[in-house]
């Protein structure tokens, strides 16, 4: 039963739990036709959840769903298309070496064909031409190749290729579509969704710019550890009000105790000096000291995961130094650093896994000279290295022969902070360690890396989005907007509350 | 609320490892049999012929005159173990073998067969890593496909061995001295045969028991986490392409040696099995990596099985039919492996 004044979107009750968490508990959520509705929360508030279960690809445990008032059953993204739900991620998913028209096609009905299965290009060109201008689009052409287009365009065009028969649409989301935009840019895209709001679409925006809640939408629903904790209209909100409630209120005080002020005072190991490199850094300037945990916070797109490709050698040093022990260093890469002392572990999985070997293998290739004695390797005690280092991380289950491709992520991860620390290194450079591990294997890691810092002085900088991880570990914290370092947090400054409220601050 | 999740875990956790006990004594055994698979097979070969033709096959005559047959395959096969064990291609070794073979034949000729053995030997095997180094330059520093790379290259060096042979057989002034190599014998073995038996042990050594050999393999498993764990893998590449040019032109002496000739057209037969012995390799005694021992009992299993049809008076055609199945063979064996070790997990 469709009914016109039923919402566009209607998600009631909705739980799910994974293994030890309950990542969604009882979320209500309804958008109105023609209704821009922001979501937001921070990492790991049940954001992505909600948005995978309206999506098909998680099976909530209770609660239902309901398009222009049609019940929609969960876990079938056939359906959930058929309904008129179109969503967006942030890795939009286009073709570049193909054309705008191409691209609108990629898996969409089938071209206009003639006599022989031939395209008929001009009657293509000419409904492309018509579908662009129907949705305000007009300076677009088809013919463009993509990986010519600007990202905004990129984002209209992706948006363009999901409203394929606009009538039939009844809810867009747009997961972080913003985020790779720059500022000038994100209006283009508002105009967008505004003329969609207008024809009665329901659109939800997943965002981490908060300026553009107050902008474009007209109401806000935020999640915090899996519930609503505010729902309302955008117009009596401000800016700050929304930083307050996606931190949550409650004060921090977890290990405070543990940060000596005096960690802090320790000689500079490693020092970017006004760095612009990649896309992202412009102008960073920090300093990591000997034997203590230095935080770096920042939204996706503030500089933080630059730093981090920076010291991989994956992005090139425009201007600024990197200093390694007060010495610049002119190539920075892994080689070069690891020389230095300064070993980076990669956010991603795919960085890191070297599929097809053991777990002890993985956790040894970065440094072999150990077992190299006598004119033979020695397996025997490289096992041996292994099994102690198995042993120590508690990495589960406990078979150093295993293929690597056979732990679980968490367990995995453990695996290769133990490939770093086993090399001793003075400065380790963790990007999201804790990324997808459970809370008991995060809490280990974390360990890891306090008492690496504590016990052997070795320096940590820790590139994480995960604010807790941050407040419980660091004894300083970085917090990065717009590709520099924008404030620095202190000693009982530290708590979650304070890093989200300056990852969100404006320029 | 610890302390009760703890014993709550406690039953559960001793049911999975009686679990695991079972299920890795039940892997023991087709890890057993998926390693020993394709030895057995070569015994089971063996037998078959032995009764299939009698005293013909299983005459140390013949059998001598197998292995021997089988030398230059085998030297250029160990060299393709490096680059194969480091995730790329080199089909440029066929090319390389037939520029070795007339740049030796080459040298003697040009100068009236005045030219010390030794320093001919030199030259041809510079020119064989030099080959490897100019694969290597390309796939590294242009980052372009090895297998495209190695596909231009060999035909390249194929056209300038044409070129330098004039389209012709080189074999005026080819010093005795240098066809005894290739013809000799130690202690009642030919010379080719104590070449591959020294090469196979260096090269088992180096993959099995060095750090470089575990460096081969992690470049070839996943280059950019390799090298984002402090692998080398950029001189990793370069050396892999060089040894299995080197051990091509070592393969090309050979030839030359034996032969006592340089035809500019030797090389393609070579890179197919190869190919086929280092993948069938792949799948035995080592499961899952390019290694030496494996490598040896496939290029065993194709040289038997080509010869044992021979002499069952099967006709020609068969040797290519056998040996391109042999490869495709092994690479469904290794799909079907990673397929079950997924499946496992």
């Amino acid at each position: 039963m469709t009914t016109d004044d039923a919402a566009a979107l209607e998600l009631r009750g909705i739980v799910k739990t994974f293994p030890g968490q309950r990542a969604l508990d009882g979320v209500d959520f309804t958008v109105a036709r023609g209704e821009i509705h922001a979501l937001l929360g921070h990492n790991g508030s049940g954001k992505s959840t909600l948005i995978k279960v309206l999506s098909g690809f998680h099976q909530p445990d209770t609660g239902h769903c309901s398009v222009a008032g049609s019940r929609l059953r969960f876990g079938d993204g056939v359906a959930v298309s058929r309904a008129g739900v179109r969503i967006i991620h942030q890795d939009i998913g286009l073709v570049d070496e193909l054309s705008v028209l191409e691209n609108l096609r990629l898996g969409v009905g089938t071209y206009r064909a003639g006599t022989l299965g031939a395209i008929r290009w001009r009657d293509e060109r000419a409904a492309a031409r018509a579908r662009l201008d129907d949705l305000g689009l007009g300076h677009i052409d088809p013919a463009a190749e993509v990986a010519g287009l600007s990202a905004v365009e990129r984002t209209e065009v992706a948006i363009a290729r999901a409203i394929d028969d606009p009538d039939a649409i009844r809810v867009l989301v747009l997961d972080e579509a913003s985020a790779a935009l720059p500022e000038e840019q994100v209006q283009h895209l508002f105009r967008l969704v505004r003329t969609l709001a207008a024809r009665g679409v329901g659109v939800v925006y997943v965002t981490h710019r908060l300026e553009e809640v107050v902008d474009l939408a007209d109401r806000v629903t935020v999640l915090r550890d899996g519930a609503v904790v505010l729902q309302e209209s955008v117009s009596a909100l401000t800016r700050e009000d929304l930083a307050r409630v996606i931190a949550g209120s409650e004060v921090e005080a977890v290990h405070t105790s543990d940060r000596a002020a005096g960690r802090t005072t320790g000689a500079p190991v490693l020092e970017l000096a006004g760095v612009v490199a990649g896309r992202e850094l412009a102008g960073a300037s920090l300093t990591l000291r000997e034997g203590e945990v230095l935080g770096v916070a920042g939204l996706a797109g503030s500089g933080v995961h630059e730093v981090v490709r920076l010291l991989q050698g994956r992005s090139a040093l425009r201007s600024g130094a990197v200093l390694v022990g007060g010495a610049p260093v002119p190539r920075p890469g892994v080689r070069s650093l690891r020389r230095l002392g300064v070993a980076v572990l990669p956010g991603e999985r795919d960085q890191k896994r070297i599929t097809g070997m053991t777990l002890a293998e993985n956790i040894t290739i970065a440094d072999l000279s150990p077992y190299w004695r006598g004119g033979r390797f020695r397996h025997r005690a490289e096992r041996a290295d292994a099994v102690a280092l198995v042993e120590r991380y508690r990495i589960r289950p406990p078979d150093v022969q295993r293929p690597i491709e056979l732990l679980s992520g968490g367990n995995a991860q453990k695996a290769y902070v133990a490939r770093l620390l086993r090399t001793a290194p003075r400065v380790l450079v963790m990007e999201e360690p804790t990324h997808g591990v459970d809370v008991g294997g995060t809490a280990e890691i974390l360990r890891l890396l306090v008492e690496a810092a504590r016990n052997e002085g070795t320096a940590v900088l820790l590139c994480s989005s995960d604010t807790d991880d941050l407040a419980a570990t660091c004894d300083r914290v970085l917090v990065l907007r717009d590709g520099v370092v924008a404030d620095e947090l202190t000693d009982k400054e530290i708590t979650r509350e304070r890093i989200v409220e300056l990852c969100y601050a404006a320029g | 609320m610890s302390e009760s999740l703890s014993s709550a875990t406690q039953p559960a956790e001793e049911v999975t490892t009686a679990r695991a006990i079972e299920h890795r004594a039940g892997r023991i055994g087709l890890d057993l049999l998926d390693r020993w698979a394709g030895p057995l097979l070569l015994v089971a070969m063996i037998v078959a012929f032995t009764i299939a033709s009698p005293g013909v096959f299983l005459t140390s005559s013949n059998l001598l005159a197998v292995v021997n047959n089988q030398t230059i395959t085998a030297v250029v096969a160990l060299g393709l173990l490096f680059p194969l064990a480091a995730g790329v291609f080199d089909i440029s070794i066929g090319g390389v073998l037939t520029l070795s073979v007339i740049t030796s034949a080459w040298t003697f000729q040009q100068t009236a067969g005045s030219m010390p053995v030794p320093l001919a030997i030199l030259i041809t095997l510079a020119v064989g890593a030099t080959a490897g180094l100019v694969n290597a330059l390309l796939v590294v520093r242009l980052s372009i496909d090895p297998f495209i790379v190695t596909l231009g290259s060999g035909s390249i060096f194929l056209g300038v061995s044409q070129l330098v042979a004039n389209g012709q057989v080189v074999s005026r002034d080819i010093p005795t001295a240098f066809t005894d190599l290739g013809r000799g014998e130690l202690f009642g073995i030919p010379n080719p045969i104590v070449l591959v038996v020294v090469l196979a042990l260096i090269v088992f050594y180096v993959l099995e028991m060095t750090p470089l050999g575990r460096m081969f393999y992690a470049t070839g498993f996943g280059r950019e986490q390799s090298r984002l764990a402090g692998v080398p893998t950029n001189r990793i590449l370069v050396l892999a392409f060089v040894i299995s040019g080197f051990c091509a032109s070592l393969a090309g002496l050979v030839y030359t040696s034996r032969i006592g000739t340089g035809q500019p057209d030797v090389g393609a037969q070579y890179l197919l099995p190869s190919y086929a012995a280092a993948f069938l390799g792949s799948t035995m005694i080592k499961p899952g990596r390019f290694n030496v021992p494996g490598q040896l009992v496939g290029l065993a299993i194709l040289a038997i099985g080509i010869n044992g049809l021979q002499l069952q008076g099967i006709p020609f055609w068969v040797i290519s039919t056998f040996q391109g199945g042999a490869l495709i063979l092994a690479v469904v064996l290794t799909k079907l492996r990673k397929l079950s070790v997924r499946a496992d997990g």
